[in-house]
């Protein structure tokens, strides 16, 4: 059972690996000389007068709220696609009702302002 | 071979745990969560739930650790400064205390062999699909009535006094 | 790979419509309040701002009626059972909280449109979040497994979170919010580790399954279940608002809109016991004696430290607070002692408080204005001589919650001390004997407020609709008081799904 998963396995070393390789090489083949005004966040753009960490707007925060509650609805898409033959048309009402639960929040949001980014 | 993975995830795990609670800086105790939940769905693949897998790294490790990072965000990232006095002294005697008493009664948990003889199919798309469409149906249903009202609390809390539609509608009365 | 899964799963699922109209028939209550829910939302998106909430919130009291309706249609008709695949039912005690949380909803609706349009924060997404606490609610008292027990929990949570930071602009809703949501997720974690633990140990989420395999199988010394029934305790606890999980109930119930409030303080309590009784009474007989003893010793904490603190309250709400937690604490007390006449007790209870409790906070709501709310026992000064009927009825629910006869909550109080006795739990009923007779002084004290010879004063904000519901309450808790055997009645039958010991 277990070694089915060996080519998971490969493919998780292999990008750790890779990341890892591209990190080492540009920290060593490339050339270090910092000076002031390149460890700035923009090196020879706008002097930051504020600090970079700021607290973000709650936008964001709706945004990815909406995105998780949707993101939860397809998760449930992939076991049903993939059993959808054996459940025939009970199935295809099971998710309808589902989906039409969901299409009222979205068309909720909608009508609220929630996709609009003012 | 499970054996070692299992025991190498599980550390993982837990130091993503420590980390959590140990770094001053919100950012850091959200990305040592990433870890965790990274290390609990390689755990998932050993029991063979290969679908809780696969979600768990969506759901958890992508979307709601984006929620978390977008919260820390507009809570704004500080650094955390206030802490208690002997708070390291007194956190290590309760973990300590409370990790004695959960080893000594987990210690005598009698456990019992899978019920399931179809072990080949646990786990599998297909077959989390036969329990959530049949025998789950009503708490599958549920669960979008719950996530239409997140969605709506989500909404009206953070849509502030005046909303969009609000001033649509003061435009279209003007129009 | 393919043919093995072929070969264990089944080629074809069938699932014949007559069996999905008995099965949709067992939730019908439910399934009405849910649909009532949707068309709330589609109506609050379609309809002209100054016709919407008014429609919505019409459209919800008629949509709970006729869940009522269908609750009061199954109770007679008596044949309810397990349906879908035994995850939920529609047995007689789920039938009794679908009718007690569709009279709440309806009460809440009346109530909190007037205090909304007062407040000017008239949000058709209020009613929206009643009826989702609703449906939490009647999914918690109808369930018959773990998982529908959980997801009846986070959706009324859910509701509560949004509603009690519903005067999104005002600092202390916000707090009251942000309160609920830290100490609710907190007590949610507990009840799903106790959850998962439980299922551990017993291999099954439906409760009638876990009830069996603890019954035969030699698990019972598993500290699996030990643990998972001491962390169910603690998050029902925080659930009921009991001692010493109780902090964060006056801080939320004073912050919150006063609808919520009255909303919380009856709704989720009616709906915590239920799920105690469901998960405790139902599922983990041969665990008794440990709940038991948990529950005996949050029940005498919460009456003796509830009726103590109550006593310094100056501000109504809070003095409320202090009091639904002593009364969480007499209720405990007939969970305690179980059986068909400790539990027809706690419904009998549940269904009385739901009146006389949720009619003290509704008649708070005359001394509503714009600006916000005035709750302290000052702002009550004068009430009963500019408005005689508003003090009488206020009178009865005060004397009612002290437990006066002939009112509903001296019967309430007679029934759960009577069954306490009766199982043997002597110690505890002195101590709520004796924690009563404290109570009367701050009931009468609020009533002493009320009957203050003082005519002039600020103007009252009275309208038909909180009247009416504070009306119904009142005759309600009369009428039970008069003519206790019609409620007793109908909580012993609902009472009877659940197998006694």
């Amino acid at each position: 059972m277990l070694a089915s998963y060996v080519p998971l396995l490969i493919f998780a070393l292999i990008v750790l690996g890779l990341v890892g390789a591209l990190i080492t090489l540009s920290f060593v083949l490339g050339p270090t000389k910092p000076y002031r005004s390149k460890l700035l966040p923009y090196e020879s753009g706008v002097i930051p007068t504020t600090p970079a960490r700021q607290r973000l707007s709650v936008r964001f925060y709706l945004t990815a709220m909406l995105f998780i509650v949707f993101d939860v609805e397809t998760i449930f898409f992939y076991p049903w696609a993939v059993f959808l033959h054996q459940l025939g048309w009970y199935g295809v009402i099971e998710m309808f009702v589902f989906i039409a639960i969901l299409a009222v929040a979205l068309a909720h949001i909608w009508r609220k302002g929630g996709l609009e980014w003012e | 071979m499970a054996a070692v993975i299992f025991w190498v995830m599980a550390v993982v795990a837990v130091l993503g745990g420590i980390g959590v609670v140990a770094s001053r800086q919100p950012i850091r105790s959200v990305l040592s969560l990433v870890v965790v939940m990274l290390a609990l769905a390689v755990e998932f693949l050993i029991l063979s739930a290969q679908f809780l897998f696969a979600v768990q790294i969506i759901v958890y490790a992508g979307a709601v650790m984006v929620l978390f990072l977008f919260v820390v965000a507009l809570l704004g990232p500080m650094k955390e400064r206030r802490q208690l006095r002997f708070q390291w002294g007194l956190a290590l005697l309760v973990a300590l205390v409370f990790g004695g008493f959960l080893y000594s009664m987990l210690g005598s948990v009698p456990f019992r062999a899978p019920q399931r003889t179809a072990l080949s199919v646990f786990g599998t798309v297909q077959d989390i699909a036969y329990g959530l469409f049949t025998k789950y149906l009503y708490p599958f249903e549920l669960t979008s009535v719950l996530l239409l009202v997140a969605a709506i609390g989500a909404i009206y809390l953070s849509r502030g006094g005046h909303g969009i539609q609000a001033r649509r509608e003061e435009d279209d009365r003007r129009a | 790979m393919t043919a093995v899964l072929l070969a264990s799963l089944p080629a074809h699922v069938s699932y014949p419509f007559s069996q999905a109209l008995s099965d949709l028939t067992q939730i019908a209550p439910i399934a009405w309040v849910t649909l009532t829910l949707l068309l709330c939302v589609l109506a609050d998106l379609i309809l002209p701002r100054h016709r919407r909430g008014t429609a919505v919130a019409s459209m919800a009291v008629a949509g709970l009626v006729v869940s009522l309706g269908f609750a009061v249609w199954f109770w007679y008709r008596g044949d309810g059972h397990g349906a879908y695949a035994g995850y939920v039912t529609g047995d007689r005690f789920a039938v009794f909280f679908e009718m007690l949380f569709a009279v709440l909803g309806i009460l809440v609706v009346l109530v909190s449109h007037a205090y909304l349009r007062r407040r000017g924060m008239l949000e058709s997404e209020f009613h929206v979040l009643t009826l989702a606490g609703i449906v939490g609610m009647m999914t918690l008292g109808a369930a018959t497994s773990l998982v529908t027990v959980f997801l009846g929990l986070e959706l009324l949570s859910v509701a509560f979170y949004v509603t009690c930071g519903f005067a999104r602009e005002e600092t202390t809703a916000q707090e009251a919010a942000a309160k609920y949501l830290l100490v609710g997720g907190f007590a949610s974690a507990f009840v799903l580790y106790g959850m998962a633990l439980v299922y551990g140990a017993a291999g099954s989420t439906l409760l009638p399954v876990i009830s069996q395999r603890l019954a035969h199988a030699g698990v019972l010394g598993n500290p699996l279940l030990s643990l998972g029934v001491i962390l169910l305790g603690v998050g029902f606890a925080f659930k009921v608002s009991g001692v010493p999980f109780h902090q964060w109930t006056p801080d939320v119930y004073q912050g919150a809109p006063l609808p919520v409030t009255a909303f919380m303080s009856v709704g989720t309590k009616a709906a915590a016991f239920a799920m105690i009784i469901r998960v405790f009474v139902q599922a983990l007989p041969s665990m008794t004696v440990e709940w038991q003893v948990l529950l005996a010793v949050v029940s005498a904490a919460s009456m003796i430290v509830g009726n103590l603190m109550a006593i310094v309250q100056t501000s109504v709400k809070r003095l409320l607070a202090y009091s639904g937690i002593a009364q969480a604490g007499y209720v405990l007390i007939g969970v305690v002692a179980g059986g068909r006449a400790g539990l027809g007790a706690v419904l009998f209870y549940l269904f009385a408080y739901l009146f006389f409790n949720f009619g003290a906070f509704a008649i708070l709501t005359v001394l509503v204005r714009p600006d916000g709310e005035h709750d302290d026992l000052g702002d009550l000064d004068g009430l009963g001589y500019r408005h005689p009927v508003l003090g009488v009825m206020m009178s009865i629910f005060m004397l009612s919650l002290a437990g006066f006869p002939p009112l509903a909550g001296f019967f309430g109080k007679f029934f759960l001390f009577s069954a306490g006795i009766a199982a043997g739990w002597t110690w505890l009923v002195v101590i709520a004997v004796l924690a009563s007779v404290v109570s009367v002084s701050y009931y009468l004290r609020v009533l002493l407020h009320v009957w203050t010879p003082e005519t002039a004063g600020k103007r009252l904000f009275v309208r038909a609709g909180p009247v009416a519901a504070v009306a119904v309450s009142a005759v309600l808790a009369v009428l039970f008081g008069i003519y206790p055997a019609l409620l007793y009645g109908a909580g012993l039958f609902g009472a009877a799904p659940i197998p006694g010991r």
